[in-house]
């Protein structure tokens, strides 16, 4: 008499390492082709394998769509605030990245086999949000606007306000007290409209603005802006943006990797890394990508619209965008000219005045002043 | 230890150098070689790890590829071994079924001793009773049962408490019931397990074998941490194998620790850890050319008298008396699985974070079992009685467990991903670079279901639910396996570099007894 169930026969754990090792052997390569991008079309006429790129696109906003080729993408992956999206075809790709009451983002970006090409989407709201600074404000810290009848629309009509206030049609200020911001505000806006005056009398001073608290941003001169290893800077009538970094510094717009430009060259070099007579030339892949460096160019022209540029910096927390006072108003535009660079009004209006103080950007129009918001408040 | 005190001794175990702890025990050559073997272990696994960071660095495309192996590699080592582990689930259960009584009855086992040896040190009376109350309750002869109870003489007041009050309460429910106490500080000693149940053993056989004319060849020592609870059919389990195996003298026997007795009391952390050892024991079962002895395990009085008992000046002395057996025995020895269990304390202290802290210590004492790797190497280019391909492949094996004991989980959840942080903008916009952690991640989760079978199995093993715990508990039980990634780290990895970098700086630690305390039921 004995168990009926018997010690685990060394024959069948023989059998499962077997099966488990092979396993191992056959889809190892399975696993490294697939990640390094490559992929079998099974569905096409000719099922071929082919090597394949990707898309990342950053976007911030939120509810935000991405459209590859005018086909939503739904399978992306999602890191944060951004999309992977891969199996890619090598080529030009449509992106748009859109979400409602916001501005759409449209790029033509060019996919590469094996390299993923970034973009940073940016999606200001279609109608500016603004939060009124005002002289006043009510003991529960709600900003007071002084005027004689409470329509909304004679304040600011082309913005809309998710932060609330208050309308008085009384002059009367016993009630409030004074806004210590709207103070701070309207000395600087006098300080920077002075200095700007004389600066135009003494074009060659350069001065510095001793109230930014932006750590990472040094004001050189009216015409240099530092930020991350940035330089915005103005020659003649253009912006430019200039890497001044070296190596992971350098933003990737400015660069093209080794593979790029081998993909751009032709077939020939195609079809010498993907398949050839039927078989993957994985170790040239890996040759390939293991010596691929960047070629970077270092200046970037920032596209001004023909306008005359009255001042620029970067958009608060983002060196990758710039903030362009033009003559028909305040927009924003990416550095990033594969393509086209996309530009974004953030507040229109002739005869405003910009000013970037503590990470926001503050408007002053009619003795008015606002902060404009570069998204909607939920 | 003279000539003729050693003749009882195989004839490799009359070696100056049998018995050897450390590299500081020998001298000369050896001295040199053996240091060796002890820097060996710590350096494969830092330099495993430094390779991996520095490959990142240099070579992240290679990196990349190593990482998605070793990820599918992974999957694939879970399912072999989650195999194993559900088939000795299937076993055990059936074990734990049968009435082991009857089908011993065509042995002349009736002439056997068990001799029961149960060291202990500051632990409380409570654990120690229950144990006793267990073993009292075995299907068995109980006058064929010579208990001995081994107290520390460290602890010389609590050992001599203990010892009248158990003689008191179980001295008449067995055969025999001895208790010793092991002076403290002999020369060449360790103060550990190993040299209390060496001196025990010795100490039943002048006291009770020899003048009871006991054969040492029909007498089977059971050594039992001294939470372990015992189920019924132990003995007539032990007695069915050992009658049963090719040869019962050259074989050690390994019943399951299950580490269930406060298993409701500890917490979730402490469950995982213990369940995740009893897994492992599990699966050693279904392969038993790579066991060694852990814990609690039984193996005749003569093999033990032959190799001069527990090895008394180390740490991890319950396997070390497995490698002392095979290289007396020139290879022919093996460990005969029970697939039984024995049921153990989980480690739970009354405060989380010292819970925490004696788990650490715990398994850095246990992973400090690479102390017996150099020894095994040492006596295998020592012993070349053995046969060639045994020391191969076992030197192998228990290099590989060390080895990948240590690295596997810090590859796996953190250099994982070093390429992608270390790679290089190069690499950095590469698909394989936004995909490596894509397929590692799918990997990873795929390799999780392995977690679902022994979830499933952690809640067969589990005692009767106590009637203050709500059911709800068992929900809490099947989930706690999502931990097991954070303690593979923590208790297996880190506390396994932490043993193996202080033997390859010659820190040699010291034996640290587990706290044993009786948790209050919640």
């Amino acid at each position: 008499m004995k168990p009926i169930v018997e010690p685990l026969a060394y024959w069948r754990r023989k059998v499962i390492f077997i099966t488990l090792l092979l396993a191992f052997l056959f889809s190892l390569p399975a696993f490294m082709f697939y990640a390094t991008g490559y992929r079998y079309d099974i569905f096409s006429g000719s099922p071929s394998i082919t090597a394949t790129g990707g898309l990342y696109i950053a976007a911030d906003a939120v509810d935000s769509s991405i459209y590859v080729n005018e086909t939503e993408v739904t399978n992306a992956r999602v890191f944060r605030n951004a999309s992977y999206i891969q199996g890619l075809e090598p080529g030009m790709h449509r992106v748009h990245v859109q979400a409602p009451g916001l501005h759409t983002w449209v790029k033509n970006l060019s996919v590469y086999r094996h390299i993923v090409t970034e973009a940073e989407a940016f999606n200001l709201p279609l109608v500016p949000q603004v939060r009124l600074v005002t002289e006043y404000r009510t003991q529960a810290d709600e900003a007071v606007f002084f005027m004689s009848s409470t329509t909304e629309e004679m304040i600011l009509p082309l913005a809309s306000s998710s932060v609330p206030y208050i309308v008085s049609t009384s002059t009367a200020t016993s009630t409030y007290r004074l806004s210590t911001e709207y103070a701070l505000l309207f000395d600087l806006f006098e300080v920077k409209a002075s200095t700007t005056k004389a600066a135009e009398v003494e074009l060659t001073k350069p001065f510095s603005f001793s109230t930014t608290t932006d750590a990472e941003e040094i004001v050189q001169a009216t015409t240099t802006v530092v930020r991350n290893n940035v330089a915005l800077y103005q020659e003649g009538e253009e912006v430019y943006a200039e890497a001044l970094g070296t190596g992971r510094q350098i933003p990737h717009y400015f660069c093209t990797s080794q593979v790029e430009i081998k993909s751009s060259l032709g077939d020939e070099l195609e079809q010498a890394l993907e398949v050839k007579e039927g078989e993957l030339f994985f170790e040239d892949t890996l040759n390939e990508l293991s010596n691929n460096t960047r070629e970077c160019r270092t200046n970037i022209r920032i596209d001004r619209r023909n306008q005359e540029v009255l001042e620029f910096t970067f958009l608060p927390e983002n060196a990758n965008l710039v903030l362009l006072h033009l003559e028909s108003g305040i927009y924003v535009v990416e550095i990033d000219d594969r393509a086209w660079q996309n530009m974004q009004p953030l507040y229109q209006g002739t005869g405003i005045e910009m000013m970037v103080y503590g990470g926001s950007v503050f408007v002053r129009e009619d003795g008015l002043i606002f902060e404009v918001l570069t998204e909607i408040a939920s | 230890m003279s000539a003729p005190e050693k003749n009882h001794l195989l004839p490799y175990a009359q070696r100056e150098d049998f018995h050897v702890g450390r590299a500081t025990d020998l001298t000369g050559r050896a001295r040199f070689f053996y240091r060796c073997l002890e820097i060996l272990p710590g350096f494969a696994s830092w330099s495993t790890l430094v390779g991996v960071v520095l490959l990142s660095v240099y070579a992240p495309f290679i990196a990349a590829y190593f990482v998605i192996a070793f990820a599918l590699y992974w999957v694939l080592k879970t399912a072999f071994l989650s195999y194993h582990l559900r088939y000795n689930w299937k076993r055990l259960r059936h074990h734990m079924s049968l009435d082991w009584q009857p089908m011993i009855e065509r042995f002349p086992y009736q002439n056997f001793y068990h001799v029961v040896i149960l060291p202990f040190y500051k632990e409380p009376i409570e654990v120690i009773e229950a144990s006793l109350a267990a073993l009292s309750k075995v299907r068995y002869d109980a006058s064929k049962i010579i208990v001995v109870l081994a107290g520390e003489g460290r602890a010389a007041e609590h050992a001599a408490m203990i010892g009248t009050t158990m003689r008191e309460r179980y001295g008449s429910h067995f055969g025999h019931f001895v208790t010793t106490v092991h002076p403290k500080d002999l020369p060449g000693e360790m103060a550990g397990k190993g040299s209390n149940a060496s001196y025990a053993a010795e100490r039943v056989r002048v006291e009770v074998l020899d003048p009871q004319g006991i054969k040492y060849d029909q007498t089977i020592v059971s050594i039992f941490d001294i939470d372990t609870v015992l189920y019924p059919d132990y003995f007539n389990c032990l007695i069915w194998h050992y009658h049963t195996a090719e040869n019962p003298l050259k074989s050690s026997f390994q019943p399951v620790p299950i580490f269930n007795n406060n298993i409701w009391e500890a917490p979730a952390i402490s469950r995982v850890v213990a369940m995740s050892s009893t897994f492992w024991e599990m699966v050693q079962q279904e392969r038993p050319e790579r066991m060694a002895t852990f814990s609690s395990h039984s193996v005749s009085f003569q093999a033990l008298y032959e190799v001069g008992y527990w090895q008394s000046n180390m740490v991890s002395e319950d396997s070390r008396i497995f490698w002392n057996l095979l290289m007396a025995n020139d290879g022919k020895y093996s460990v005969i699985p029970l697939s039984y269990p024995v049921s153990m304390d989980a480690n739970a202290a009354p405060r989380l974070w010292q819970t925490i802290g004696q788990i650490y210590k715990q398994h850095r004492r246990w992973t400090y079992g690479v102390e017996n790797l150099c020894y095994i190497l040492y006596h295998f280019s020592q012993n070349k009685n053995i046969p060639r391909k045994q020391r191969i492949t076992v030197a192998l094996q228990q290099a590989e467990g060390y080895w990948s004991l240590v690295t596997n989980p810090i590859m796996l959840f953190i250099l994982g991903w070093a390429p992608i942080f270390l790679g290089g903008q190069e690499f950095h916009q590469t698909v394989l670079s936004y995909n490596l952690p894509i397929v590692v991640r799918d990997l990873l989760i795929l390799a999780m279901f392995g977690l679902v079978i022994s979830s499933v199995i952690s809640l067969t093993l589990l005692p009767p639910r106590p009637e203050k715990a709500s059911r709800f508990h068992y929900l809490v039980m099947a989930l706690q396996w999502i931990m097991v990634p954070a303690t593979m780290i923590i208790f297996s990895a880190i506390p396994g570099l932490d043993a193996q970098t202080r033997l390859m700086f010659g820190k040699y630690m010291g034996f640290w007894v587990t706290p044993k305390v009786a948790l209050k039921q919640k």
